[in-house]
């Protein structure tokens, strides 16, 4: 009887735990704006960096020229103004359409169901959510190391059931870096807002500020 | 088709076409987590906006049941049958804005459960077994003035446990833990009963 009580406690532990995000600094309740903006700083611009930096090293190699699987090219390298690439190496934004907008500045846009944000992945897909965003990352460093330094613009909206939305963007923008060793971006600095409407009516506004390696949410539910 | 196979094994048991030697008749009280007050609806957006800033309901007790079985022996280690309860679970509506309650939700239920049990320990003085429910219901949700709502519930026990002592030769009591899977609400839940049983 103690065994099966311990043994269902600790299912239901581990069931109730989940993985922090790259830059964890807060315990903060979970609120809707902040848990959105979590994800969006710690899955979704890492996953556009990936896809963006996997393009650049694919570039490197000489072979921008070939269509794959993964990239199409068009057969113009990726660090020509005006190129645009269309990746398939980051499986949660498949299909991402990549362009060169300046001189080491890329602008990343998307639309679909984005995984890593709530949902549920049962219903029809005229049900799924919808999540389209715009990405503006400009090449800060290109040092030699796993990842380069990024300063990040985003713009993104999502619809939900029962008339919610909500639109996501940066201000100011976002800069990721890393250091020498690590093998994700391990700090972040700027701000992140989310507003949230239901109907059309803003309800609930948040602001989360990254200092480095931690955060801070700021809420202000109308 | 899975959850149709296992029905009908338990619904094939729980009719005792196999042979038997005796039978126990049981009357019981517990509780279960399966907690009817939760419907389907809220578990099938997890955490999106709408879960949110809509009012979502939490349970202010574990629901109790109480019930009859009736099992009969197969041999000396297996037995099957089946059991009715009838239970009651109550919650309330909280509006996630200024956190407080909407209104009480009332839901009562009846459910029907095949049984099998394998008897690891068996004598004169009790017995110590294993087992698998099926449990079958139906529930009406009350929800004050928002209005009612019925819902059916299929679930499996996978870890049923229990122990039974005899005080005579006729008459015991028993406790029993299972952990199991609701089907319709795609949830874990636990449960405990305890009551008496009647050697016939």
């Amino acid at each position: 009887m103690k065994k099966t009580v311990a043994i269902l406690a600790v299912i239901s532990f581990l069931c109730s735990c989940s993985q922090d995000g790259y830059f964890s600094g807060s315990n903060a309740s979970f609120a809707a704006g902040e848990h959105y903006l979590v994800l969006l700083t710690t899955d979704l611009v890492p996953d556009c960096l990936n896809a963006l930096e996997y393009a650049l090293n694919y570039d490197y190699y000489g072979y921008y020229d070939k269509d794959n699987d993964q990239y199409i090219s068009g057969g113009v390298s990726l660090r020509t103004v005006g190129a645009e690439w269309e990746v398939n190496s980051v499986k949660a934004i498949e299909g991402v359409k990549i362009k060169s907008t300046a001189i080491n500045e890329w602008s990343l846009s998307w639309k679909g169901d984005y995984r890593p944000f709530p949902g549920d992945r049962n219903y029809d897909e005229k049900d799924r959510y919808v999540m389209e965003f715009t990405v503006t990352a400009e090449m800060i460093s290109e040092a030699s190391r796993n990842h380069f330094d990024w300063k990040v613009k985003l713009n993104a909206t999502r619809k939900e059931r029962k008339g919610y939305a909500c639109t996501m963007a940066t201000a100011p923008d976002l800069v990721y870096t890393t250091s020498t060793k690590s093998y994700i971006w391990d700090s972040c600095d700027g701000s992140a807002t989310i507003d949230v409407t239901k109907d059309g009516n803003v309800i609930d506004f948040g602001r989360m500020d990254y200092m480095g390696q931690s955060h801070r949410y700021f809420r202000d539910l109308l | 088709m899975k959850q149709s196979a296992l029905f009908l094994i338990f619904l094939f048991c729980s009719l005792g076409v196999f042979a038997q030697t005796s039978n126990e008749l049981g009357f019981f009280f517990g509780g279960n987590s399966l907690r009817a007050s939760y419907f389907p609806e809220y578990y099938s957006h997890p955490g999106d906006l709408a879960s949110q800033y809509e009012p979502y309901f939490k349970d202010t007790s574990v629901p109790p049941v109480i019930g009859m079985y009736y099992i009969r022996n197969i041999g000396r280690r297996l037995g099957a049958g089946v059991s009715a309860s009838f239970g009651t679970a109550s919650g309330v509506c909280v509006d996630p804005a200024t956190n407080k309650t909407l209104y009480t939700r009332n839901v009562r239920g009846v459910y029907f459960t095949p049984r099998i049990r394998y008897y690891y320990m068996k004598g004169r003085a009790g017995a110590m077994f294993l087992g698998s429910n099926l449990l079958l219901g139906f529930e009406r949700q009350d929800n004050g003035a928002e209005g009612s709502v019925s819902r059916n519930i299929c679930a499996l026990s996978i870890l049923p446990y229990g122990f039974k002592i005899n005080l005579r030769e006729y008459i015991g009591l028993f406790l029993e833990t299972d952990a199991g899977f609701d089907f319709i609400g795609t949830k874990l839940f636990v449960g405990i009963r305890g009551g008496v049983s009647f050697n016939l």
